[in-house]
């Protein structure tokens, strides 16, 4: 039996293709079925929060509070499913499989690639959204979160929260684009590739990043509290962050080739 | 004639396990070469030492006239190389594998030939989708593409066919017979398929415990195709057995 996808023909097998029966179905069906599926998910995950910053506040009486934590999350929330709905649908048109839409960035950067080895940066690109989107990535963000002390004003935590999200960008950008480097150059060591030309390539988007992640920390500062001393902290932690994929990715690009 | 490939006593060893074992090899313009044997004989391990994907212990790699180990560019720039399908990246597609390999051979763009081959094992119309959702035939077809970037006059191809339908096997092995009968190019094929060893190769090269056991050249596998109580099938057993 074939996946009932938009508006494909769905075929039940009786194990004798010439008894097989085939039904068409209708192709806004599938897609509204699960767009009602998807808007029932998100006013349960509302629902769920809501809950849970209630009884969360009440007990530290922290009722205040609440409005405005409920009001911010359950805005990512729609925004997000949004989104996402409207990207669902757009390939839906378009016949793109999913499993590409996962990979794919929401708004593509071609002026990003290395005319001279084109899409290199495209495969580090997708390698650190596949790896920001496995998870686990807002950890630091809550770490820092928690240790708030109360009663900080609201921009104060959105600086916060700028500053760790993006040093984790920062970490996933980087070792991402140390593994793509890398199998690269593997791939391409039987071809006659210059290595400089290489090395080039592969910095251009790991910069990029990091000039991207920098100034996201440089608004995270203006809202904490703008020092030199705060932005000189999240330069040597997004050193430190970088400065061991940066080394892999150096090492990859050293020579003609590699032997494992 | 032109000597495309020379190795001299190659030895690769991973640790304690010696794979090859002083391999003398030479290919000339024009030949089409067969390597065959039994799994783990060192087929694949001899191929990647070829291209400097397998370090060395002793011996030495010359091809188109340049060391593999002094001039790696120029030596790398008269070869070229399947990709393994299995390691293909995921994350582009087709036609994007395309362009970032023909940028590292140093070509402006995906040459003509290479587009026009892609069309004739029907891989066009899957170009734009990633290698991701590509079935192994179709990553076959592009591991394929990728090391005829650019048709260098050497051809490594470690089981080229695997994976490919009939249709697109006779294609492909139409092209390297063309290639080949050009007279610009030699094909180096590690194979487990006797009979295009027997039908398309103009020498065969028996591997065996990382050493060369026997050499069929062009004589000798004419004489086999006459009987037809002959065959190289025949021969392999009776060499290997020896």
């Amino acid at each position: 039996m074939r996946s009932p996808i938009n508006g494909c023909w769905l075929r039940l097998n009786d194990g004798d293709s010439a008894g097989a029966v085939r039904y068409r179905l209708p192709a806004a069906r599938p897609c509204n079925t699960l767009l009602l599926i998807a808007a029932s998910a998100l006013l349960a995950a509302l629902a769920f929060v809501t809950a849970l910053l209630f009884a969360a506040s009440v007990p530290a009486a922290r009722g205040a509070d609440l409005v405005y934590a409920v009001a911010g999350i359950d805005l990512a929330l729609v925004v997000g499913s949004v989104v996402a709905a409207v990207r669902a649908l757009r390939r839906a048109a378009q016949g793109t499989p999913r499993a590409d839409g996962i990979r794919e960035p929401l708004f593509g950067l071609p002026w990003l690639n290395d005319p001279r080895l084109p899409h290199l940066s495209d495969w580090q690109r997708r390698a650190a959204l596949v790896r920001w989107r496995s998870g686990g990535n807002f950890l630091l963000v809550g770490l820092v979160l928690a240790g708030v002390p109360q009663g900080p004003v609201l921009h104060e935590v959105v600086g916060l929260v700028l500053l760790s999200l993006s040093l984790t960008w920062l970490g996933v950008v980087m070792r991402a684009c140390a593994d793509a480097t890398l199998d690269a150059t593997r791939l391409m060591t039987a071809m006659p590739f210059d290595p400089q030309r290489l090395r080039r390539a592969a910095l251009r988007y790991p910069a990029i990043g990091a000039s991207a992640t920098a100034a996201l920390a440089a608004v995270g500062v203006a809202l904490v509290h703008p020092s030199f001393a705060l932005w000189g902290g999240w330069a040597a932690c997004g050193a430190a962050a970088s400065a061991w994929p940066v080394r892999r990715l150096l090492d990859a690009t050293r020579g003609q080739g590699w032997a494992p | 004639m032109n000597v495309l490939l020379q190795t001299q006593r190659l030895q690769v060893a991973f640790g304690d396990d010696v794979v090859l074992r002083g391999i003398d090899l030479r290919i000339v313009q024009g030949e089409w070469v067969a390597l065959i044997g039994p799994n783990g004989s060192g087929k694949t391990t001899l191929l990647r030492a070829l291209v400097g994907m397998a370090a060395l212990s002793t011996g030495t790699v010359s091809i188109g006239g340049h060391d593999l180990a002094a001039e790696p560019r120029e030596a790398k720039g008269a070869v070229g190389f399947a990709i393994d399908p299995e390691r293909l990246p995921e994350l582009l597609t087709g036609r994007e594998c395309l362009a970032l390999f023909a940028g590292a051979r140093g070509l402006p763009e995906v040459p003509r030939s290479t587009v026009s081959l892609a069309g004739a094992l029907a891989l066009t119309p899957v170009l734009d989708r990633r290698v991701a959702n590509y079935s192994l035939g179709m990553r076959q077809k592009l591991g394929i593409l990728l090391g005829l970037l650019g048709e260098p006059p050497l051809l490594l191809l470690d089981e080229p066919f695997n994976g490919l339908d009939p249709r697109s096997a006779l294609v492909f092995k139409q092209h390297l017979d063309t290639l080949v009968a050009r007279g610009g190019a030699s094909v180096l094929v590690a194979t487990h398929s006797l009979d295009i060893a027997e039908r398309h190769a103009s020498r065969v090269v028996l591997l065996m415990e990382g050493r060369v056991r026997h050499t069929w050249d062009a004589t000798e596998l004419a004489a086999m195709r006459e009987p037809p109580e002959r065959s190289l099938e025949q021969a392999m057993a009776e060499a290997c057995g020896s």
